[in-house]
């Protein structure tokens, strides 16, 4: 069983005048343990596929299944309470709540989900690693862009999910920062098991990723990432 | 509560603004609660003391005892069961022996036969007994600087009546009550001591007989009908629940601004599967903790207030109704709420991602 599988997936935005196709006839799957990037031009349907992919945008046809779950038959409050189970995100902003510190970004985690998070040590574990120690105790406003995403990608894992869906995790982080970040989400697929989806448009970072998906004019396609790396 | 508790403490500035308006609110409200009760019940205290339940007036007087007069015939005539007491009102003033200015007064002749005399509670001193003696609202001492045995003359041709008691809670129409004897009032207001008309006949009972030209009025009505009580309540009860509702028009506006800034944040909270009902209870949490400590503080200034005001001022601090109004300000507050509810539960989490 695969832990994503999108079949045959159509989103149309609009009705008759004003009618887009964003996704054509998509069909994905993905394993844990896989890093994949999701490339494609400017409006191509990348944004659209990894929202269908997160359960937070419904598709105008075609079937989505998440860890064996058809997850459009489930009622938005299931929906919900499987996304916080299963599914966690690292966005491009306003991936923290800036009057929470680093700690209670955790805190608030643990707050909704009281169970199956990762343990105590796993936590100091990844914090050591993320180098986030000397960060607990401060506000996001107080991080660096760096800082920040590394802060959103440990409450990413915190909750344990099976799934993390990156939304340009990197656009507003310089080479080297965007190399650190991208190495740590490869950690995390490989060691940690996660399936990890990550959308970017540098395609100087697609070398880090197991596959690369592509996605033009609304239709997508696997390719190659050594060949894709090459361009 | 945990998010609303930890957004207030990062957002000292921001909070500490609306707490302030909602403690100046909050103060404002109590205050005129206190000074709508303490007018009120200046208006009406004597009248409560005597615990009646209906009052016998002159039908041409349209409830008003200054107007009412019933003659001997009359009140002898009228049922109105045992606990039935004759009142003698006449209005005069009395000089304040220190400042030299004139209070008035209200004057009330009371038969000694009769309840209202036994029911006299004495705060200091003893009841009338003897001709010309009278006792006074405790407040006509406090304020007009007068003690017991001492000769006052209230008005024009007044005879020299001795204060020999204190009484507490006797005011009517706002000014202080002076009981003295049914005679000795009767005779001061007709200059006559053989009429024997009285104002009107309170009664704990029911009438069962009532005179030709006379008309029985329920204590409340009676209350309703004393000279401005009505308006003065009336527009006490208007801005107090204006207030209210600029309070929760306060908080909603401020949760809603609040809501609209943070729309990203929650549209994140939500992405991450955090259920609307969660982010809702942090934003009732919020008005709550707001309005809860906005409302004690601007008791305990209340409670200031009360301990430094002077007599003069007409207020009551009734714990029971300042409690009262500080619930319906946190009540207000929860509603005002409840308004950016709805944009939270149309915030769509897919807005965060991509462009």
């Amino acid at each position: 069983m695969k832990m994503i599988e999108l079949n045959q997936i159509n989103k149309i935005y609009g009705t008759k005048l004003s009618k887009t196709t964003a996704l054509s006839g998509i069909t994905f799957s993905a394993d844990q343990g896989e890093m994949i990037t999701v490339t494609g031009p400017s409006g191509s349907g990348k944004s659209t596929f990894i929202k269908i992919l997160g359960g937070i945008l419904s598709p105008t046809s075609g079937s989505v299944k998440i860890n064996g779950q058809d997850y459009e038959s489930l009622s938005k409050k299931a929906q919900s309470n499987f996304r916080l189970n299963n599914i966690s995100f690292v966005l491009q902003s306003y991936n923290l709540l800036p009057y929470l510190k680093v700690k209670d970004q955790f805190e608030l985690a643990n707050r909704v989900k009281e169970h199956n998070n990762i343990t105590k040590s796993s936590f100091d574990g990844l914090i050591d690693e993320l180098g986030l120690k000397d960060l607990l105790n401060h506000y996001p406003d107080e991080l660096s862009g760096g800082q920040q995403q590394r802060v959103a990608i440990a409450r990413a894992v915190y909750t344990n999910p099976k799934i993390i869906l990156a939304d340009e995790p990197t656009a507003a982080l310089d080479g080297k920062r965007a190399i650190e970040v991208m190495e740590q989400f490869r950690k995390l697929a490989h060691d940690q098991n996660k399936l990890i989806i990550l959308i970017t448009h540098d395609d100087r970072l697609i070398k880090y990723a197991d596959k690369n998906y592509q996605i033009v004019d609304g239709k997508g396609q696997f390719i190659s990432v050594d060949e894709k790396s090459l361009v | 509560m945990f998010l609303s508790i930890k957004e207030m403490k990062k957002n000292k500035l921001r909070y500490g603004l609306i707490g302030s308006v909602i403690i100046l609110i909050a103060y404002l409200i109590f205050v005129l609660t206190a000074l709508a009760n303490g007018l009120s019940s200046s208006n009406r205290q004597a009248i409560d003391t005597w615990n009646a339940s209906n009052i016998v007036l002159n039908a041409d007087a349209n409830g008003s005892l200054t107007q009412s007069t019933l003659t001997n015939r009359q009140s002898k005539s009228i049922k109105a069961g045992k606990n039935r007491a004759n009142i003698t009102q006449l209005s005069a003033n009395v000089q304040n022996l220190k400042k030299g200015d004139k209070t008035g007064v209200q004057i009330l002749g009371i038969n000694k036969q009769q309840y209202i005399y036994n029911d006299l509670n004495i705060v200091k001193g003893r009841k009338f007994k003897n001709a010309k003696e009278v006792v006074v609202d405790q407040n006509l001492i406090n304020e007009n600087h007068y003690h017991l045995g001492q000769l006052i003359t209230m008005g024009n041709n007044s005879p020299k009546f001795k204060i020999v008691g204190v009484t507490k809670n006797a005011k009517l129409n706002v000014a202080p009550v002076i009981y003295g004897a049914e005679n000795d009032i009767q005779a001061f207001k007709f200059g006559n001591n053989k009429i024997k008309n009285i104002s009107a006949i309170v009664t704990k009972d029911k009438v069962t007989n009532v005179a030709s030209g006379t008309q029985v009025l329920s204590i409340n009505d009676f209350i309703q009908k004393l000279p401005g009580y009505s308006a003065q309540n009336n527009t006490f009860t208007f801005m107090i629940v204006f207030l209210l509702l600029i309070t929760l028009f306060i908080i909603a506006i401020f949760l809603y601004v609040l809501t609209m800034q943070k729309i990203p944040f929650f549209a994140v909270m939500k992405i991450q599967g955090i259920a609307n009902s969660y982010l809702i209870k942090n934003i009732i949490s919020q008005a709550v903790i707001i309005s809860v400590i906005g409302v004690a503080i601007s008791g305990g200034l209340t409670l200031i207030t009360a301990l430094l005001m002077p007599a003069a001022v007409p207020m009551t601090f009734n714990m029971m109704l300042i409690l009262g109004t500080a619930l319906l300000l946190v009540v207000m507050a929860i509603i005002g709420s409840i308004i950016p509810m709805r944009t939270v539960t149309k915030i769509d989490p897919a807005t965060v991602i991509g462009g």
